[in-house]
């Protein structure tokens, strides 16, 4: 079914998920029903205040009732269309004032926040008279790359060309390539700051959801009911327990203990016990502990005399417990406080909706009961259909929400501060723009959300292009990743092809940080009425007696009524969504366990395609593939047709899904080459007749029929077994062959391979950057790459590889390399890294400037240093630098202005040029001259250096086999074969059996028949070309079906015993390089405080000697070894001390006389050195500031 | 020692060498590979900042390529060489470079362009060519050019793959295949694959050599049933040049570079005495 993935992707972005929720989120004018529109209608002011509005405080305004609507209007109880808030297109205010639209890359190269204008359209009415609608400006919001906002998108970049004089006429790729754009560019990501940040989709329990489970709690099993209730931004955990004894109670956020759950479902309004108990009871067996609940309520040691019997005594019982001894007033306000805002949010916040937290919370504890009576099973917290994904929308809403609502509260404050009788309110001067703007940038800079989470915007990974998808399609849990947490870490079933099984971290985040499969759809959420609507037209009844065998319908979680054919309920739903009547994000389940039919259409669930699959045949045929294939029918009409079906993990429990609709013989009966799925196509789909289907061998394009395996229970057919895996491991050739941790390693490590990571790199300014020169396509690719078109942006090489030992240099994963290979380029790569000045403004109008520091400077270097610079200071392109060479010549202004400013005459400016760091050299790239936000001048500047491959250089293939350059050998004395091919590595033959990577030994051969075949081998998992065909392959060109070789010792001459195996297979290069790794010092800079030797590369730190480095050198006696290292290398000091018994003081030397001195007693004589490390006298320091008086009593060696 | 010639063109010979051992097969295959002198590009010299054409427009120097990257292709093409040149360090001059051991090319190409090879122009007394005009070095965009003077100099494998002359060089012992009529190997087929030259028939074995390359053989290797007899006294050899010189001047330099290896060895070892 390629022609289905084919058209995916050729209409859809790899990382499209995230595009799409941001379009969802983003307020525009022709989509009035957005996510941040919803925000900007719920928003409550004041408590008072309905939503949507703020009334100005009367006492303010001078009598005045001024009431400010910005929520859309409303009519009917409905929103009407026009939208409120929208979304401008991404611009800059420079400095001048003017306003411009700006491109991805002018945002990133200036050091700019891509950010556009949010307009709000406000409407107010004074003393009931509505005044003509103002539209303002209330902040800016950062753009998402590609999103319909943004300047990239269709319509908006041919517009932004049309006014910037580009190629109007030209091919979209042009256009692109115009504003500095990479065409292949997935985007999904925002720039701040000049930096690209990606949103990292977050993994979350299902709110308002009751799950049940098992917690050992007092040396007990118990049963435990949770829900997290979620309504608007507002989060709350409300349990239900059922103690040993029977007990049932309810623990409520932000109240301490627990509450007996009856007596809480009597304030909340539900008195009789009769109505409390039909509420709970679903079979006979729960009665006893049911009755015993409710008779436990009467019990006067809840509320003298009587117990709990009505919602008044139920009150008096909270009120008592949890404000006893406060005024009646705020007795009242708390309880209702904990009724209304802390119970179960999502089910409303007004004292009308406390009847229905009373049924649900009957409900919660049936399912309670249900679960101790063993009718109902615990539920798996780790299983996806309890589980929904917050994407880059999701957590925008959650900062616009706070940012709006603190603009709001402000403009009131505002409004009615400045009140002013004449003139009235006045809007545009009261807004304050950067509050909106700053809160959300902060968020989306650092990283942490307003919930306490860090980590949610990350700085996007550019190592290579895969690496940079990868990190737009992770999802991450929140759990934290010191706990074990090991169900939660485990592969569960229900993330097959959702979730990419093997791409993952290894260590503590494993498991924990997942990536998504290939294909997949997070719903956006509808409205539940059209849902309630068909039910309501189907016989789903309100109400019904107690142990009835109805099955329970449940939409979104809350329940909604009884149905007497659960399972005719379900296949009516799903017959009304392939007609295209329900939306396609209804997803339908009946759990046959326990008769109940669960109804979705909420934000969040993870869901995958699948084909349907009616009367053991699909239901799509060839005529609508080919359709689909060529564009003329899309995907999103193919499953309004319900050919295609988007299923979550939930409505997945129900199905019956075939991996393969046909059996392939092994070989073609016709050409007879050996078949695999990518070479047969099926040619009827649909139209089968029997148990057969036809298929047809693309080698030959002859036709025959072969095995249905699809039968009648069946109801669906996977498209292809090979999207269970994510961008990354699809990368991998042949990983079935594998084992499953290599495949994991390996998907870690093709993250880390250089290559071309973007098309336009050289007008990008990354602060590092790594290019591999001679990047080519695998010569075994995956079909996945060309969805990926990864062979536009490889990350790697075809090696020439021969499987022996060579002279011991390839021990322990070394790798042998051939030195001739590496003069002709192999792995050959560049390294760039920006630096970048600015000359910045200082209060008091000082400012920094770019020139060649002259003499007067204070810390000017000598001439030689400033000589590759020009005139205005900055250094010219091409020239050799390296380290600690300028290159910016700068000068600020003196630090401290007031300070002494006659006495040392006139104050100097300093030095403050950008140099090189000090263990890197290299050729100048590029020099990006351009003024920042605030006009003032920056300059950008690109060092370039050469990465030829050397001991220990870093490399892979894609199989987890890395290694380090252990030898590189001159090609004469390597071994080679009888058609003089010499190697270009050599890795080591134990490489092998222990690790079960057959995939790289297939890879081998696969690369081996392909270079001699002139085309790509395909190494699809499940449906590449099997090791028979490779075999043949080897045989038809002349190679041993073995793939050995005859070789010959390059040293000796001699043939080798054995034979070696040999072949072609891509290898990756690493960025972590030797280049800027090594490091060694004898002496060097020393910290401040402590005259320690500095730590780090960076600084040019020493090498710590450390404790267990120490505990070698006491075992060993070695004395003087020990103070050479940790006094004389390190902090040893010579401090002149008061030889006076009685004083014991530091002694002062005075330089100018030459004479020693204790300040302390006026001794002059009896003064000796002491050698001591510089730490001792900083704690002798430390302690005489607090006033401790450290005295060193000096006497003779005995 | 003998050695017969058994195919040849001008960059490609096969050549069997009898009553040698490995050492010496070896000594010559590595001589082949390592200690032929040819013509590489040495020095790259990149013009910086504006470039003119005659008609005064602008073009920009900086290039698609990294000037590094630009020099390390043009350091690759192969050019027709001269034996008859000096090492530069060995030369008249004293190492300073002059006509006897220096070629001096220049490259001047405006875009939009292909820069090929051929556009390498032998400037100063020897005239050298790239062996071939069409290698594509670089592909210039609108408004830019290159100008570029460069320096080949004589050097060898042995400091650096550029001077490589020699590819695929390699040897096998003479072997032969013997296959015993009535076992269960096919072959006629073999027989019909091959040139009749490798093939010998007895009345109950038909034997095979390997001596030219046929692939019919290679499944024999595996095949139990079959006999290889190899004899390590007899090599077949065979390489290919890249055009600058000709494969029978690489074989006629190393056969005479040989002895003058192995006479500077005696005499370093005569001396230290």
């Amino acid at each position: 079914m390629k022609e289905i993935v084919n058209a995916f992707f050729k209409t859809e972005s790899i990382v499209n998920h995230q595009i799409e929720s941001f379009n969802y989120f983003v307020a525009t004018k022709n989509n009035p029903n957005s996510v941040m529109q919803q925000v900007v209608d719920e928003t409550k002011v004041t408590d008072e205040d309905e939503p949507g509005m703020m009334t100005l405080d009367k006492t303010k305004t001078g009598g005045r009732d001024i009431k400010i609507y910005f929520s859309r209007k409303k009519g009917n109880g409905k929103n009407q269309s026009e939208a409120s808030i929208w979304v401008e297109r991404p611009e800059i205010k420079e400095a001048s004032g003017a306003s411009n639209q700006i491109t991805p890359n002018e945002a990133r190269l200036r050091d700019l926040h891509y950010l556009a204008p949010v307009n709000l359209k406000v409407r107010i009415f004074e003393d009931g008279v509505e005044k003509e609608p103002e539209t303002i400006k209330i902040g800016d919001l950062p753009v998402m790359i590609r999103s319909k906002v943004c300047t990239l998108h269709e319509s908006n970049l041919d517009s932004y060309i049309e006014k910037n004089s580009g190629p109007v006429n030209g091919t979209r790729k042009e256009k692109l390539q115009y504003v500095g754009e990479d065409p292949d560019d997935a985007g999904g990501y925002f720039i701040i700051g000049g930096g690209e940040r990606a949103i990292v989709s977050l993994e979350d329990l299902a709110p308002n959801k009751i799950l049940v489970e098992h917690e050992e709690k007092y040396d007990a099993m118990l049963e435990v009911a949770k829900v997290f209730s979620q309504k608007g931004g507002f989060r709350a955990l409300t349990s239900m327990e059922k103690q040993a004894d029977g007990g049932i109670s309810v623990t409520i956020p932000s109240v301490a203990g627990t509450i007996p759950l009856v007596i809480l479902m009597k304030a909340l309004g539900l008195e009789k016990d009769v109505r409390i108990h039909d509420s709970i009871a679903s079979v006979r067996g729960m009665e006893p502990i049911i009755y015993s609940n409710i008779e436990d309520a009467h019990d006067p040691k809840y509320l003298p005399p009587s117990g709990v019997n009505t919602t008044v005594d139920a009150i008096s019982y909270l009120e008592k417990r949890f404000a006893a001894g406060q005024a009646k007033e705020f007795r009242e306000k708390k309880v209702s406080q904990m009724l209304d805002k802390s119970l179960l949010p999502h089910l409303g916040d007004m004292p009308e909706d406390r009847m229905k937290k009373a049924v649900y919370l009957g409900r919660m504890a049936r399912s309670l009961l249900e679960l101790h009576l063993g009718i109902r099973k615990e539920d798996d917290k780790d299983h996806l259909s309890n589980k929904r994904i917050k994407l880059t929308g999701d957590l925008m809403e959650e900062l616009f929400r706070a940012a709006f609502q603190s603009v709001m509260k402000d403009l009131k404050y505002q409004l009615e501060r400045t009140f002013n009788r004449k003139k009235g309110i006045r809007l545009r001067p009261a807004i304050r723009q950067d509050l909106l703007t700053q809160k959300i940038l902060h968020a989306m800079s650092t990283g942490s959300w307003n919930s306490g989470r860090t980590g949610i915007s990350q700085l996007l990974d550019r190592v290579s292009n895969v690496s940079t998808l990868s990190h737009l399609r992770r999802i991450i849990s929140p759990l934290t990743r010191s706990q074990p947490h090991f169900e939660a870490r485990d592969l569960h079933p229900t993330q097959w092809g959702r979730i990419c099984p093997n791409e993952t971290p290894e260590g503590q985040n494993c498991g924990l940080v997942k990536n998504a499969a290939l294909l997949i759809n997070v719903t956006e959420g509808i409205d539940e009425a059209p849902v309630l609507q068909l039910l309501a037209a189907n016989n789903l009844m309100e109400e019904a007696e107690i142990g009835n065998k109805l099955g329970r319908v449940y939409v979104n979680g809350d329940f909604v009524g009884y149905h007497e054919s659960p399972a005719n309920l379900t296949a009516l739903i799903r017959k009304e969504r392939r007609s295209g009547r329900l939306s396609s994000e209804v997803n339908v389940k009946h759990d046959t366990e326990t008769n109940e039919v669960i109804i979705n259409c909420d934000r969040g669930r993870l869901r995958r395609p699948l084909l349907t699959v009616k009367d053991a045949d699909v239901t799509v045929d060839k005529e609508t593939l080919k359709k689909i294939d060529s564009g003329e029918f899309t995907i999103n009409e193919a499953v309004d047709h319900g050919y295609i079906e988007w299923i979550d993990a939930e409505e997945e429990e129900n199905l019956l899904i075939a991996i393969y609709a046909y059996e392939i013989p092994d070989k073609c009966p016709n050409c007879s080459t050996y078949l695999h799925r990518n070479i047969v196509g099926w040619v009827n789909p649909g139209k089968t007749e029997g148990n057969t289907v036809q298929i047809e061998c693309s080698e030959c394009g002859s036709m025959f029929a072969s095995k249905k395996l699809l039968n009648k229970d069946h109801t669906h057919l996977e498209i292809d077994p090979s999207l269970i895996l994510g961008v990354v491991a699809s990368v991998i050739p042949y990983p079935e062959h594998n084992s499953s941790p290599r495949i994991t390693m390996a998907a870690a490590m093709t993250k880390q391979s250089i290559g071309l990571y973007a098309s336009n790199f050289r007008i990008r300014s990354d602060t590092r950057g790594h290019l591999l020169h001679y990047p080519q396509a695998p010569l075994v690719k995956t079909r996945v790459m060309d969805y990926i078109k990864y062979d536009r942006k490889p990350a790697g090489q075809n090696f020439v590889v021969a499987i022996l030992s060579y002279q011991g240099y390839n021990i322990q994963d070394a790798i042998v390399f051939n030195k001739a290979a590496i003069e002709r380029g192999l792995g050959r790569s560049s390294f760039f890294r920006t630096y970048s000045a600015e000359e910045r403004r200082y209060p008091g109008g000082q400012e920094d400037k770019f020139e060649i520091p002259t003499h007067d400077v204070l810390g000017a270097r000598a001439e030689e240093y400033y000589k590759n610079l020009d005139e205005e200071g900055i250094i010219y392109p091409e020239s050799y630098v390296q380290g600690s060479d300028v290159l910016v010549g700068k000068t600020s202004p003196p630090r401290f202005l007031e300070e002494g400013g006659d006495k040392l005459g006139p104050q100097r400016r300093r030095e403050s040029s950008i140099t090189m760091r000090p263990n890197e050299q290299g050729y100048i790239d590029n020099v990006i001259l351009t003024v920042s936000e605030s006009n003032s001048k920056v300059v950008k500047i690109k060092v370039r250096s050469e990465r030829i491959p050397e001991l220990g250089d870093k490399f892979a293939s894609r199989h987890g086999q890395k290694g380090v350059i252990g030898a590189v050998v001159p090609q004469e004395d390597l071994p080679f074969t009888e058609d003089g091919i010499i190697p270009d590595i050599i890795i080591n033959p134990h490489a092998i059996p222990s690790r079960m990577t057959v995939g790289h030994i297939l890879e081998m051969i696969g690369g081996k028949v392909a270079s001699m075949k002139g085309s790509t081998i395909d190494g699809t998992i499940f449906s590449g070309e099997p090791e028979r065909g490779l075999r043949d392959g080897l045989e038809k060109y002349g190679f041993r079906r073995s793939s050995t070789e005859v070789m010959y010792d390059g040293i000796l001459g001699t043939k080798f015993k054995a034979d070696i195996f040999t072949g072609v297979i891509y290898y990756q290069k690493l960025h972590h390089m030797v280049a800027g790794k090594f490091h060694a010092r004898s002496r060097g800079p020393v910290q401040i405080l402590t005259r320690q030797p500095t730590e780090g590369r960076s600084r040019q730190g020493g090498l710590r000697f450390g404790e267990m480095e120490r505990d070698t050198l006491i075992a060993h006696g070695a004395a003087m070894v020990i103070k050479d290292r940790l006094l004389d290398q390190s902090d040893g000091t010579i401090l002149y001390i008061c030889g006076n018994p009685k004083c014991g003081h530091l002694a002062i030397y005075d330089r100018r006389k030459g004479t020693l001195k204790c300040p302390v007693c006026g001794n002059t004589g009896n003064i000796h050195p002491v050698e001591t490390s510089y730490a001792f006298k900083l704690m002798r320091d430390e302690l005489s500031s607090m006033g401790v008086m450290m005295r060193l009593i000096l006497g003779d060696l005995k | 020692m003998t050695l017969t010639i058994m195919e040849q063109s001008d960059n490609y010979i096969r050549f069997k060498v009898t009553d040698i051992t490995p050492a010496e097969a070896n000594a010559l295959r590595r001589t082949i590979i390592s200690d032929i002198p040819k013509l590489a590009i040495d020095k790259v010299t990149f013009h910086h900042g504006q470039i003119r054409d005659e008609e005064g427009n602008e073009y920009d120097s900086s290039l698609p390529l990294f000037d590094e990257v630009v020099a390390q292709r043009l350091s690759m093409i192969p050019i027709k060489s001269d034996l008859k040149m000096n090492f530069k360090d060995n030369c008249t001059c004293g190492g300073k470079g002059c006509s006897l051991c220096t070629a001096t090319f220049s490259i001047n190409k405006l875009g939009p362009a292909t820069l090929y090879s051929g556009d390498l122009i032998s400037v100063g007394g020897t005239v050298s060519k790239p062996t071939d005009a069409e290698i594509p070095i670089l592909k210039l965009g609108p408004k830019q050019a290159i100008l570029v003077s460069a320096e080949a100099v004589l050097g060898t494998a042995a400091s650096h793959a550029k001077w490589q002359v020699a590819t695929g060089v390699s040897y096998k012992y003479s072997r032969k295949f013997i296959v015993q009529k009535k076992s269960s190997i096919d072959y006629e087929k073999i027989k019909q694959q091959c040139p009749s030259s490798v093939v010998s028939e007895s009345n109950s074995t038909v034997t095979f050599t390997d001596d030219v390359p046929c692939h019919a053989l290679t499944p024999l290797f595996e095949n139990k049933e079959c006999k290889i007899e190899e004899d390590s006294s007899s090599y077949i050899f065979q390489f290919e040049t890249d055009g600058s010189l000709s494969a029978l001047d690489v074989l006629d330099y190393a056969l005479k570079r040989l002895p003058q290896r192995l006479n500077t060895l005696l005499e370093s070892l005569v001396d230290s005495e």
